[in-house]
This record gives C-alpha cells, sequence and structure tokens, in this order.
C-alpha cells in the first residue's frame, strides 16, 4: 500500500486538515477489520475495534516520530488494542478444554468436514494462551512472516518463532484427529 | 516449519472480510468528534503532590520508628505490643458504631477533597 500516500496523508493531518484523515481509514480500513476478526471472530466487534484503532491512530499522530513504515506503527497500536480488548471481554472466548475436535474430520460429503476442521482449529487458536494465541495470528495475518508479525507485537524474531513453535504444539495436543486428517496429506 | 504444515493450510488460507458500506464514515464521524472534543482532563500533580509526599514522609517515619524499636526488641517485646494492641480491637468490635462512623468520616472526607482538588481544573477548561 502507498507509502508516500500515508506521510502525506499524516502531514496534512497533523497540519489540522482532519479530512485527510480518511485516505488512511480508507487504506487500512480492510487490513484492520481483519486483523481484529481474528482476534475476536465477530465481525460486529471486529468493526468497533478498528474503529477505535483508527480514532486512536488518529489521536497518536503526533507522537509519530516516521521512523518506520506507518503500517507497522498502526499494526502495533491496532494489536495493542485487540490484546486489551480481548482481556477485557473475556467471557466471550472459549477455554482450551471446551474446544472440541469433530467426531469425524473426514467427512463422506467432502464439503462439511473442511469446515468444521477450519473452524474446530481457527476456535483452538483464540483459547490458546495469549503470548501464543497472539504470535500465531499476526504470523497468519502477516502472510507467515515472522519479521512483520515480531514488529506488530513489539517482541524479538526468535521470541515469536519460539511462541509459534509451542503455540502449534499445543494445537497439535488438543486436535490431533483434526491435524491429521488424511485429507490434508492428499492434497499436498 | 514441517510441524506446521496442516496448521498453515488452514490458518493462512483464512477469507478475507469486507468492511460495511458505512465504516469509513462512521470512522470518520468518530475521528471528528475526537478532534473537537477538549483534551482529556490531566491528573492536578501540583495540587496532590503535597498530600502524597506528607504520606510518604508519614510512612517512612512510621517505618524508622518500627524499626528503631525493633532493631533492640525481641519477641515477648513484639508479643508485648500485639497484646497492648488486643484491648483496642476488642473494644472497637465491640462498639462496632464508632468504626461505622469514622469510616463514614473518612469517606466523606476523601469525597471532600477531591472535589476541591477537581473544581478549579473543570472551571479552567
Amino acid at each position: 500500500m502507498g507509502k508516500d500516500e500515508d506521510r502525506d496523508d499524516v502531514e496534512r493531518t497533523r497540519a489540522g486538515d482532519v479530512a485527510a484523515f480518511e485516505g488512511i481509514v480508507r487504506r487500512w480500513q480492510g487490513p484492520l477489520v481483519n486483523l481484529a476478526y481474528r482476534f475476536c471472530r465477530d465481525r460486529g466487534r471486529a468493526e468497533e475495534i478498528a474503529q477505535e484503532a483508527f480514532v486512536r491512530a488518529f489521536r497518536a499522530l503526533p507522537g509519530w516520530r516516521g521512523e518506520g513504515a506507518f503500517s507497522t506503527w498502526l499494526y502495533a497500536l491496532a494489536t495493542n488494542l485487540c490484546r486489551s480488548e480481548l482481556r477485557r471481554l473475556r467471557p466471550r472466548t472459549v477455554p482450551l478444554d471446551e474446544v472440541g475436535e469433530p467426531r469425524d474430520p473426514r467427512s463422506p460429503d467432502g464439503g462439511l468436514g473442511d469446515a468444521d476442521r477450519d473452524r474446530a482449529v481457527r476456535r483452538a487458536v483464540l483459547s490458546l494462551p495469549a503470548r501464543y494465541r497472539d504470535a500465531l495470528v499476526l504470523f497468519y495475518f502477516h502472510g507467515m512472516d515472522v519479521a512483520t508479525a515480531a514488529r506488530s507485537l513489539g517482541l524479538p524474531e526468535g521470541t515469536v518463532k519460539a511462541r509459534l513453535s509451542r503455540g502449534r504444539a499445543i494445537l497439535r495436543g488438543k486436535l490431533p484427529r483434526v491435524l491429521a486428517s488424511p485429507r490434508l496429506s492428499e492434497a499436498r | 516449519m514441517r510441524d506446521g504444515d496442516d496448521i498453515d493450510r488452514i490458518l493462512g488460507a483464512e477469507p478475507q472480510i469486507v468492511p460495511s458500506p458505512g465504516f469509513t464514515a462512521a470512522v470518520m464521524r468518530a475521528v471528528h468528534e475526537a478532534a473537537t472534543a477538549p483534551p482529556p482532563i490531566p491528573f492536578p500533580w501540583r495540587r496532590a503532590l503535597p498530600g502524597l509526599a506528607a504520606g510518604c514522609v508519614a510512612l517512612l517515619a512510621l517505618l524508622l520508628e518500627v524499626s528503631t524499636r525493633g532493631s533492640g526488641g525481641s519477641p515477648a517485646q513484639l508479643a508485648g505490643w500485639l497484646s497492648a494492641l488486643a484491648p483496642l480491637l476488642r473494644s472497637g468490635a465491640a462498639g462496632g458504631g464508632y468504626w461505622v462512623l469514622f469510616a463514614v468520616l473518612t469517606t466523606y472526607v476523601s469525597l471532600r477533597v477531591s472535589q476541591r482538588l477537581a473544581r478549579p481544573t473543570f472551571t479552567a477548561r
């Protein structure tokens, strides 16, 4: 996405042109809503969180030093908000023990099984301890880019790699049948 | 990352959701509200600092007093202090009304002090 456009809009907004912020919102609304959705799995709440992230970004804009990419700063701000919202609204998350596997991940109809499996895995990610959940969510959100995920989380890459590995191990332990589904092996 | 292959396939291929049609407008409304809203009221540190400093000094004095008395003391001395406190606590339990009155007075005083601290900040804006 346009880095120059971001910087231009940031400068205009800082100079007092509030309407210039709309360019930032239009460019980043999709990524931010999707990021929030991956943390809460609720479309309405994802939009609320994304909106709050934009408002906070607007308020914090004078403090942005412009050293890195605007997107890095915006993602870090949105990620912190998502994490704090999840802590605040904990009741909607599902404990890991309550995440059940589908009875038979190899569904005979060839369609529902995949959807069930995917849903089970995504629910299981949200029920992981926060440190592993955040690493997994950010890693896949950023197209499996550890460096970008680490920047969004404000952590060293090594720490994120370790958390990814541990998070995957927990997932595998919780959903052994789902993640060993023969269909996945056949599809490779 | 061999062990992540299945998970990569599932979590890496998430469908993207599209924000609602009115999302941008809603965000910009909220941004305009934020732009026109007065800045948040700062905590009145200048007014609170003397009280906080006095509290710290009192606490420090109390700790010093306890440590100087305790340095030459013994378990028996400590037991003596506790036994001296016991009648006070017993009388408090018997006359619970005094404690209630004390709590109400403390609440009232705290309320008045906080109102007194906050009022000039509000009128200044």
